[in-house]
């Protein structure tokens, strides 16, 4: 018994979904799987059975005007289908984006493009190339199109040697691997590879986020590869630059690296001299003098336009631990007397007491005098910085007379206690559970200064540019105050402080640093109970209500029609 | 008669109509819930204000109320027969049907003006200056400049996309279901790639990504960007789904 025409039709009908649906995976799926497969049988056996069972409906169909019009209408609605999907790939290749946020922050700064061209200048000159990788999977999509918009900007700023690569880490897990990018890490999923002319990776410079700051900081790292090194004197027991404890430096030694700023420990006492690659010299808590042998040496560097941070703890020893007493920066001290000669500042031979700004003890202080010096800024001003048993700093300005020397130098206060302070001299008497008594005639009356920046008073017309910084302490410069890594949440003054330190003193900042987008600090939105309860009743209650009501009357009023 | 006509005759169609004015109060609802709850979690957790977030709520509802505003405009027509009439008057198919989308689209413009009493109150309790005074919170207008524009846009590409399917169906249930289901799978394209590989491959998820309402949206016009390939976008889906509209309607001459 033959199968109802309209039975025919159906089959006919579903026949021919299961073909475009078979279609629609295989073209996706890029494979004949076993879906593709039963789906492509079941629209045969339909479509053929149709044909072949009602032969008179097919010929009717296809002679009828429906497929005539059909025809032509679905022709039509392919080819406007086609050139929208043209006109999209045109307009996507085009990339015009405009930017509305007020802080342009999709809209690349200066001072980005500079460093693209920088980066470029230097990858020209050697025949190599650079891309920016990203490591998204198909879960991150849409992160990878917000960063999209901004690398776009690079590449279209680019003189075509950089270019963009996205890779899906769980679809090329080896390639993740090589460039050590890892989920779990949260490093980031951005990295800037540099290739030789041969097109092997010769770099990889892990950026970060998508952020233009990060972005640009990296190309400018490429840029300055080299270019600066930070050496940690040693050899007369400094604190120890590549310790992990919470007196070490490691926070400060490790991360220098990330902004492109090499770091290496020279032990004065066995060097020759002080290398000439060195952007800057630390010493960071001696607790030995330095010989007469390690000051020449400073001076030789220092006279080349060395920059140099020193940092002395007071020369006191803790009764308890019985610990040997600190004789860095003794009066008599071959490098606290060069100082003094030379830029016209020298440590004392105190411990700063201040009752009127400090925490826990009068030992602990935090500045209570600002100075204007050029490593401050208004982020730092409003920072509180902490530093724990201070020395405090003698300027030859304060006694009047200077030196044809000290006056080539201007010396700049960073921090000064408050006029409560002293500088406690009878230090083997200090306990630090009691409160210190000021002396009048050994101890040094406030405000002291305890951490002041020297430079050339003409610095501008001398080629030889020497910088100073020195500091009446060194745990501000610890791991317990800098480096989250210890387990103590790093104290942002402080952090703040060495970054304008050591900024200032290699003049990093001049030649490698990206300020960020100039994004205004969004303060948080604050509105009384009062305003609340008002705009809860406006946006609640009276705009929905309002129109509710509206549509009440037009359904009376269409009734009453 | 003239596209015009029938533009004044579906505008002033939704200021007459009991479902408009319940469309337009539940949005308001839900936009002024979803505002408030907003507005207290920035207060609660000392954030800046924003106001894009409002917009991007909006963006959503639409997926569940473009439908409900165009399900009837053909579905009506055919089923009550007065488009076969209005099919014997001396005017063009394309005009029948960018009158009946300009006249919904003319409806979610007002509707969505209704929504800037949100950013007016956001402006009040801030400050449009950079550098605001102390204690005066700014706002960064653009973002919601850029999100009002693109919600617009998607606002228009919803509602062609909700025509073409009252015009497939002269049930207004059947065509309200259809287009819910289309524009709630072009929403979530966005997200398709949380879908296991195991489910649909890498290559789908991607071309969802391209056709997504959502994905051309969030991450420009609600960031503040606007690109010229997302306003492309939009007026390809207005422009295709209204010319597939509109050959629909000119089926019915030979069907």
């Amino acid at each position: 018994m033959p199968l109802p025409k309209h039975w025919l039709r159906r089959m006919a009908v579903l026949g021919a979904l299961a073909l475009l649906a078979a279609l629609i995976i295989y073209l996706a799926e890029d494979e004949l799987n076993t879906v593709v497969f039963v789906l492509l049988v079941a629209g045969v056996v339909g479509v053929g059975a149709w044909m072949l069972l009602a032969p008179d409906e097919l010929r009717d169909w296809l002679t009828g005007r429906q497929v005539y019009y059909g025809t032509g209408t679905a022709i039509l609605t392919i080819i406007v289908i086609g050139f929208a999907v043209a006109g999209y790939s045109l307009a996507e290749q085009q990339n015009l984006v405009r930017d509305l946020t007020d802080a342009q922050i999709y809209t690349l700064d200066k001072t980005s493009v500079r460093a693209l061209e920088q980066m470029e200048s230097r990858l020209a000159f050697g025949g190599f190339t650079a891309r920016i990788v990203g490591f998204y999977n198909r879960e991150e999509l849409r992160e990878r199109k917000s960063a999209e918009y901004l690398l776009q900007q690079y590449a279209e700023k680019s003189t075509g040697l950089l270019t963009l690569e996205f890779i899906d880490p769980d679809i090329e897990p080896l390639m993740a691997q090589q460039f050590g990018y890892s989920p779990t890490l949260d490093l980031g999923p951005l990295y800037l590879v540099i290739y030789n002319s041969s097109g092997n990776r010769v770099t990889i410079e892990p950026i970060g986020g998508p952020e233009e700051v990060l972005i640009s900081t990296a190309m400018l790292r490429i840029s300055v590869a080299g270019q600066f090194k930070v050496y940690f004197i040693t050899g007369h027991l400094e604190y120890s630059a590549q310790s992990e404890a919470g007196l070490g430096l490691s926070g400060v030694y490790t991360t220098l690296p990330l902004v492109g700023i090499n770091t290496d420990t020279l032990d004065i006492t066995t060097a020759e001299a002080i290398p000439s690659d060195a952007t800057t010299i630390i010493i960071a808590g001696a607790q030995l003098p330095y010989t007469d042998s390690d000051v020449e040496k400073i001076a030789a560097y220092m006279a080349s336009g060395g920059r140099m941070l020193v940092l002395a703890d007071p020369p006191y020893a803790d009764p308890i631990s019985m610990v040997s007493p600190n004789t860095f920066m003794l009066t008599d001290d071959p490098l606290n007397r060069y100082l003094w000669d030379e830029f016209g500042v020298r440590m004392r031979e105190d411990l700063i007491s201040d009752v009127s700004s400090s925490i826990e003890n009068e030992f602990v202080i935090v500045p209570a005098r600002i100075g204007p010096s050029a490593i401050m800024d208004d982020q730092l001003q409003s920072l509180a910085v902490y530093f724990t048993l201070v020395r405090s700093i003698e300027m030859a300005d304060d006694l009047g007379a200077l030196t044809s020397t000290q006056a080539a130098y201007r010396r700049d206060v960073i921090y000064a206690t408050s006029d409560d302070a002293f500088g406690e001299t009878r230090l083997r008497d200090v306990n630090l559970e009691d409160e210190a008594s000021f002396d009048a005639d050994s101890d040094t009356a406030g405000p002291l200064a305890f951490a002041v920046s020297i430079r050339l008073v003409n610095e501008l017309d001398s080629d030889i540019q020497p910088r100073v910084i020195i500091i009446g302490d060194t745990d501000w410069l610890t791991n317990d105050f800098i480096d989250p890594q210890s387990g103590i949440e790093g104290i942002p003054g402080n952090i703040k402080l060495w970054n304008n330190t050591i900024e200032w003193l290699t003049r990093y900042s001049e030649i490698a640093s990206i300020p960020a987008a100039n994004r205004t600090d969004l303060l948080p939105i604050i509105v009384t109970n009062q305003e609340q309860t008002r705009i809860q009743l406006i946006t609640l209650v009276l705009l929905p209500g309002a129109i509710l009501a509206v549509g009440v009357l037009v359904w009376g009023f269409r009734r009453q029609a | 008669m003239s596209f015009w006509t029938i533009f004044k005759r579906e505008f002033r169609q939704y200021f007459v109509s009991p479902i408009a004015y319940l469309v337009a109060f539940a949005v308001l609802v839900l936009l002024g819930l979803s505002f408030n709850t907003d507005l207290n979690y920035r207060i609660t957790n000392s954030l800046p204000p924003n106001g894009a977030v409002v917009l991007g709520n909006f963006g959503f509802l639409m997926v569940f109320f473009a439908p409900l505003l165009t399900m009837r405009l053909f579905a009506e027509e055919m089923r009550e027969g007065t488009l076969e009439l209005m099919m014997t008057m001396p005017l063009r198919d394309v005009d029948l049907v960018m009158g009946k989308f300009l006249g919904a689209w003319g409806f979610y413009t007002v509707l969505l003006s209704l929504t800037l009493v949100y950013q007016g109150i956001l402006l009040f309790l801030t400050n449009l200056d950079p550098n605001p005074a102390p204690l005066q919170t700014y706002f960064d207008i653009g973002p919601v400049i850029a999100g009002y524009m693109g919600l617009w846009l998607y606002g228009g590409a919803t509602i062609a996309i909700g025509m073409l399917f009252s015009a497939l169906s002269d049930n207004q249930i059947v065509a309200g279901f259809l287009s819910m289901s289309v524009l709630l799978v072009l929403w979530a394209g966005d997200v398709a790639g949380l879908v296991p590989a195991s489910v649909i491959s890498t290559d789908v998820v991607l071309a969802l990504r391209v056709i997504s309402l959502q994905a051309h949206y969030s991450t420009s016009f609600l960031e503040g960007l606007i690109a010229l390939q997302d306003v492309y976008f939009y007026i390809a889906i207005m422009m295709v789904s209204l010319f597939i509209t509109t050959r629909l309607v000119e089926s019915r001459r030979w069907r």
